[in-house]
Order: structure tokens, then C-alpha cells, then sequence
């Protein structure tokens, strides 16, 4: 599994443009995380391919109207977040209600601060 | 005073300096053709959508500015689709304007409402959807700039028709040196490795220049001239490229790739360093990626990322325009540098074959009308071609001064696309000799553009190259699938010349070898617009041929007995 972050202006069609690199070429995205970073957004995509076509991938990211930067994230990050399931609400040993987020701690912050952690 | 969304949009085309708007009118538009009524700006009406976007792309590809379409919604946006393919794959400046539903109804499946902005996102280097009448001056701005900065490509504004009528009391246009769009870098600062280039270069013993289009669309084809005047090694172009390297070098050597010359395909597979220079080395030029250039290291310049190691990685990236690329490399090459002269006697030792055609009954050989017309015409003269057979035989011919005179469709391959770009091409140059190629079926997939010729009064030589086959389908079932034609068949092709007589377009039918140079002179020096027919034979082909697959050495020269 290949994570890759990806920093775009959120310009009208930039998000689509970003899934739009893997959809053509029949990868399945296996999941997407997106939400403002800052002056930015940031899409964090799970996908599989070939290293190769995640360089293609990435070069063509970058050339791409609106895009500002693309990092990829170490291999065990990107598994460990293929196994993160979608939110859960759940009732805890202490009996205080537990929610279990997806995605990076920084996506969910609406959430986060909300629950008052952020 | 209240200025209206479709008179900002004329302004915004004004202020651009656009001469022509290629287009057809609907419901969805009608407020800009009536600002059009108006106008200063010439527009042109074409009989289908898609002559219009490939009129734009012609007048683009000859003057190296954008080309400007417009079409209304849904079918009329729908149309412009594979021309606005065409101008992505071969980095061409379009401004697709596209009229749309009004806002209160986008997303009801209106009357003639397409998600046009979703279905040409794939294709297009940027577009939007238009929302608020107040942000046209910024997004024609901006269009403007992502089309021709960078790897020019096409853009597309879709805008509701209640955008066009609504009345703003006030609007500020920003000016060029202002635009900025977000996440959108063209020029890139970063030092480049100029000493590096130029140290493998003299460390290299064969070393072979490699020219594409990226060179025109820069400006810098002067100074790639230069700089292959400078190094003298071997050299060999694009079918984008050609025009780029005057033919009278002597280390010219021709086409490179599926149908290029055995001289080009050799010297790069057999070289041992590979300067690219504004080529994207796609599958057409490189033939089996894995076997092509085996021994050579790769130097790319290219403008665009997105193009590097796409088929094959090179060594050595060197991101810029050429402009601004090339100068700095001259700079940094030394005195004197290696004498390649040897290695570019023996590229040109290279026997280059000269194809056996069956020329039955007389009929005119294809390749040597080509040859002829290449002679014939005049020396600024702008050529277009269409796309198969006719395209490579006139691509393995194209002697043109500029790389402006040869405009062909190569990426996409799209058919029908010569017609309706020549008339681009003679709008732009109304005093320049322009010649139309075309086969017999790709001049009926925008035959209605020869109403636009005739009713614009344009002096276009249509030469259609009719073989009564899809020719290059057919070449390849005869080479490849044991000559199983299946529906490439053209029998039953209509007489071409009653037709262009029927839109005012005299004519003229070649059908036997014997008088071709005094018919194609008569056809050259017609006053006005003039077309010549040439039923050639069947079963001529195009070699040389690398088959799909095959490595550029493994080139088919000549038929199997």
C-alpha cells in the first residue's frame, strides 16, 4: 500500500484533478482523506501500484494546476492507515463514550476540537 | 454604465488581443454572439463544433498563440471534446468557451445540460464553471495565462448563459503581470545542472540531438539551431519537430520513430547519449521502450515534469523552457569541443531505402506527388496534414524552413482534424500559401468545413490523397493480420470533386501518373480555393514501419515478396 499526501490550493476542480491522476490509470483508490491544512488543503490518497507508476504519479501531481507539494508516507504509515476503520462510537471500560476517528490527527481536528483534544 | 457578463467576456478576449473566435451558435451562448454582434473581434462560423476547436488549434499551431473556440452547452460542448484532446496531447494554447445552463437549473438534467467542466477535466490543463458574473475578468485572466505558460495547453470556461445576461454597474480586469493562480508554478528557479550536461556530452562518444515540439512552443528554435550548429552530432526530429533543423545540415539525418528514417532510428539506437530537447519520447518515437537507446544515457530537457521518465528514465532531468535552457547550455559548453564528424559520417552512411511501391494502371504514386508538392510550393507555404498514411508519407517529406509549417495532429492522431485547421491556418496568414492534406477518410469526417472555406473566401489548396481505403488500418491488417480487411473498405467513396463544386470549390481529378507535376502546378496556382483528387493505388504502405512493439532497429523497410 502507497500513501501519498498531497498539498493543493483548493482551486474549482484541483480535488478532482488529484483523484483524477490515479483514476486513469484503473488504480482503485483504497482510501481518502482530505480537509484544509492551513491556507491549503491536504488529500492523503491509499492506493496500490507499482513504484514506478507512483513516480509518474507524483511528477504528474506536481505539474498539475493547483498543486503545491506531494510527499509520500513511509510504507507502515500508509498500511497502518489502510486498517483505520471510519468513525466509531463506542462505550469504554470507564463507561465514558469513545469515538475512533480515520485519518491523520490533523484531518479530524473539527471533530478533535469539538470532543475538546485537539 | 452596466456592462454584461457576455460583453466582459469580449473585453476580457480584447484585452488578450484575440483576432478570430471559432464557433457555433445555441441557446445557451446566444447573449455572447449578441455581444458578438458588435464586436471588433472576427468571429468564425463553422458547420460543426468540432471544425471550430480545430480551427483553433490550427491558428494556434501556426502562430503560437491561443486559439479561441466557442460552443454552447451540451451537445455543442460535447463536440469540442476531441480537439480539445488533440491540443492536450500536443501542448496547444486553446481557450474553450462554453455556454451552460442557467445556475438555477445546473444539476436538474436541464434542456441541453451537460457536467462539461467533469467530462473534460481529464483533458484540459485547467477549467471551471463560472458562478459569479464578477470573477470572468479574473478567470479569462487566468485562463489566458495557464494556456500559454508552461507546457501550453488547452483550458475551458463554461458559463451559464444567466451569467452572460447578468449586468454588473462596475468591473476591474486584472492586469497580465498581476495573474496569479494558486498552486501554479510554470517557471521553474531551481539551478540546473548545465556543467554536468555539457561534461557528458564531451565524455560521450556517439552522441545524438533528438528535437521535438517543445522547441517552436518555446521560441528557442533559433537558439537550438545554434547549439546543434555548435556540437555537430548527429540530429534527428520529432514529427512535431520538424522544421526545427534546417534539412541542408549535413548532420541532419531526418524522422525519428515508427515511420522514420533508417539513418534516425539507427543513430539513436545506437548512440550512447541521448540529448532530448522538448520531446515527450512517447510510444510512436521510442518503439519498444525497453530496447530504446539501450546503450545511451539520457540528458531531457523539458518544461513540464510530467513528461520525464514517462516511457523510459533518463539520466539526466533538466527542467525549463528552452529558451531559457538552451542559451545557458550553449554557455557552458566548452572550446573546442570533441569532433564528432565521424560518428556522423558513418550515421549517414546508413542506406536509407527507397520504398517499392505498386503503382497499377498508371495511378499516381503517392509519394511521389508528396515529393513533387514539397518541391512546388512556396517557401513560407504552411502545410497541413491529415492523419494516416498520407500524414507519415508527408511527415518522411516535410522540408519546411519553420517547424510552424508542418501542423499535424500527433498525439491524439485525430482524423478530420486537417480541414478545419487549415482554415485556422490561412486566417492567420490570409497572404501565405497554406495546402491542405488529407486522406480520403478523414476529409469526410469535416467535409462540412468546406462551407467555411468557401464562405470566407479562403484561397486553401485541398489535396486529398484518396486511396479508397482506411489506409493505415489497412496497412496494418495486411502486415499484421493476414490481410483480414475488415471494414477499411472505401469503394464507395462520393466524387470528391462534385462535392467541393457543390460548396463553390473548383476541383480537379488526378487519376493517372503521366501529367501529375503540370496538374499540381495548375492546382498551386489557382487564385482561390482549389482541390485536387488523387486516386492513388490501394495497397501502397508506408515504410519504413517498426511494428507495434518492436524495437526503432527492428524497422520493416519494404514488402515481403
Amino acid at each position: 500500500m502507497t500513501g501519498l499526501a498531497i498539498y493543493f490550493f483548493n482551486i474549482p476542480g484541483a480535488m478532482m484533478r488529484v483523484l483524477n491522476c490515479f483514476t486513469r490509470r484503473g488504480l482503485v483508490i483504497q482510501a481518502v482523506w482530505c480537509a484544509p491544512v492551513g491556507e491549503r488543503h491536504r488529500a492523503t490518497v491509499l492506493t496500490e501500484a507499482a513504484p514506478i507508476t507512483i513516480e509518474q504519479i507524483i511528477r504528474e501531481l506536481e505539474s498539475t494546476v493547483g498543486v503545491d507539494r506531494v510527499e509520500t508516507l513511509e510504507k507502515p504509515q500508509a498500511e497502518q492507515l489502510a486498517k483505520v476503520q471510519s468513525s466509531e462510537v463506542m462505550t469504554a471500560e470507564n463507561g465514558s463514550t469513545m469515538v475512533k476517528v480515520s485519518g491523520p490527527p490533523e484531518e479530524n481536528r473539527f471533530l478533535l476540537s469539538w470532543l475538546g483534544s485537539a | 454604465m452596466s456592462i454584461s457578463g457576455a460583453e466582459i467576456i469580449l473585453q476580457c478576449l480584447r484585452r488578450e488581443e484575440v483576432e478570430f473566435v471559432f464557433g457555433y451558435p445555441g441557446g445557451c451562448n446566444i447573449p455572447i454572439y449578441d455581444a458578438l454582434y458588435n464586436s471588433p473581434i472576427r468571429h468564425i462560423l463553422t458547420r460543426h463544433e468540432q471544425g471550430a476547436v480545430f480551427a483553433a488549434g490550427g491558428y494556434a499551431r501556426a502562430t503560437g498563440r491561443p486559439g479561441v473556440c466557442l460552443a454552447t452547452s451540451g451537445p455543442g460542448a460535447t463536440n469540442l471534446v476531441t480537439g480539445i484532446a488533440d491540443a492536450k496531447m500536443d501542448g496547444v494554447p486553446l481557450i474553450c468557451i462554453t455556454g451552460q445552463v442557467r445556475r438555477a437549473v445546473i444539476g436538474t438534467d436541464a434542456f441541453q445540460e451537460t457536467d462539461v467542466a467533469g467530462l473534460t477535466l481529464p483533458i484540459t490543463k485547467w477549467n471551471c464553471l463560472v458562478t459569479k458574473t464578477e470573477d470572468l475578468p479574473r478567470l479569462f485572466a487566468e485562463a489566458f495565462y495557464i494556456a500559454s505558460s508552461g507546457r501550453p495547453g488547452p483550458v475551458l470556461i463554461d458559463i451559464p448563459v444567466d451569467v452572460s445576461r447578468e449586468k454588473l454597474e462596475q468591473v476591474s480586469y486584472p492586469e497580465r503581470s498581476q495573474v496569479q493562480v494558486a498552486g501554479y508554478r510554470p517557471e521553474t528557479g531551481a539551478s540546473l545542472p548545465f556543467e554536468e550536461v555539457a561534461s557528458m556530452l564531451v565524455a560521450s562518444k556517439h552522441p545524438v540531438a533528438l528535437i521535438g515540439a517543445g522547441a517552436k512552443w518555446a521560441g528557442a528554435t533559433q537558439s537550438v539551431r545554434e547549439l546543434l550548429d555548435r556540437l555537430r552530432i548527429p540530429a534527428v526530429a520529432t514529427v512535431q519537430g520538424l522544421g526545427t533543423i534546417s534539412e541542408d545540415r549535413p548532420y541532419y539525418l531526418g524522422m525519428v520513430g515508427m515511420h522514420g528514417s533508417r539513418q534516425s532510428n539507427l543513430a539513436v539506437s545506437h548512440s550512447d547519449l541521448l540529448l532530448v530537447l522538448g520531446a515527450r519520447l512517447d510510444d510512436r518515437v521510442t518503439g519498444d521502450a525497453s530496447r530504446f537507446a539501450r546503450q545511451a544515457k539520457i540528458i531531457h530537457f523539458e518544461i513540464d515534469p510530467a513528461q520525464l521518465h514517462r516511457v523510459r528514465t533518463c539520466e539526466l532531468p533538466v527542467i525549463g523552457d528552452l529558451k531559457d535552457t538552451v542559451p545557458a547550455l550553449l554557455a557552458a559548453l566548452p572550446n573546442p569541443l570533441p569532433d564528432w564528424s565521424a560518428w556522423v559520417e558513418e550515421t549517414r552512411a546508413i542506406h536509407n531505402p527507397k520504398a517499392k511501391e505498386h503503382v497499377a494502371g498508371g495511378k499516381p504514386s503517392p509519394t511521389h506527388l508528396l515529393d513533387l508538392l514539397f518541391r512546388m510550393i512556396e517557401p513560407d507555404a504552411l502545410v497541413t496534414a491529415d492523419v494516416g498514411q498520407h500524414q507519415m508519407w508527408a511527415a518522411q517529406r516535410a522540408s519546411v524552413a519553420d517547424p510552424r509549417q508542418f501542423i499535424t495532429s500527433g498525439g491524439l492522431g485525430s482524423m478530420g482534424f486537417s480541414l478545419p485547421a487549415a482554415i485556422g491556418v490561412q486566417l492567420a496568414y490570409p497572404d501565405r500559401q497554406v495546402v491542405c492534406i488529407s486522406g480520403d477518410g478523414g476529409f469526410q469526417m469535416n467535409i462540412q468545413e468546406l462551407a467555411t472555406v468557401q464562405r470566407y473566401n479562403l484561397p486553401l489548396k485541398l489535396l486529398v490523397i484518396d486511396n479508397k481505403y482506411l489506409g493505415m488500418v489497412r496497412q496494418w491488417q495486411q502486415l499484421f493480420w493476414d490481410r483480414r480487411y475488415s471494414e477499411v473498405d472505401l469503394y464507395d467513396n462520393p466524387d470528391f470533386v462534385r462535392i467541393g463544386e457543390a460548396y463553390g470549390i473548383p476541383g480537379v481529378l488526378m487519376n493517372q501518373a503521366d501529367d501529375m507535376e503540370r496538374q499540381l502546378r495548375e492546382f498551386l496556382a489557382a487564385p482561390g480555393a482549389a482541390q485536387l483528387v488523387v486516386e492513388c493505388p490501394a495497397e501502397t504502405n508506408v515504410y519504413p514501419m517498426v511494428p507495434a512493439g518492436a524495437a526503432l532497429s527492428e524497422m520493416i523497410l519494404e514488402e515481403k515478396k
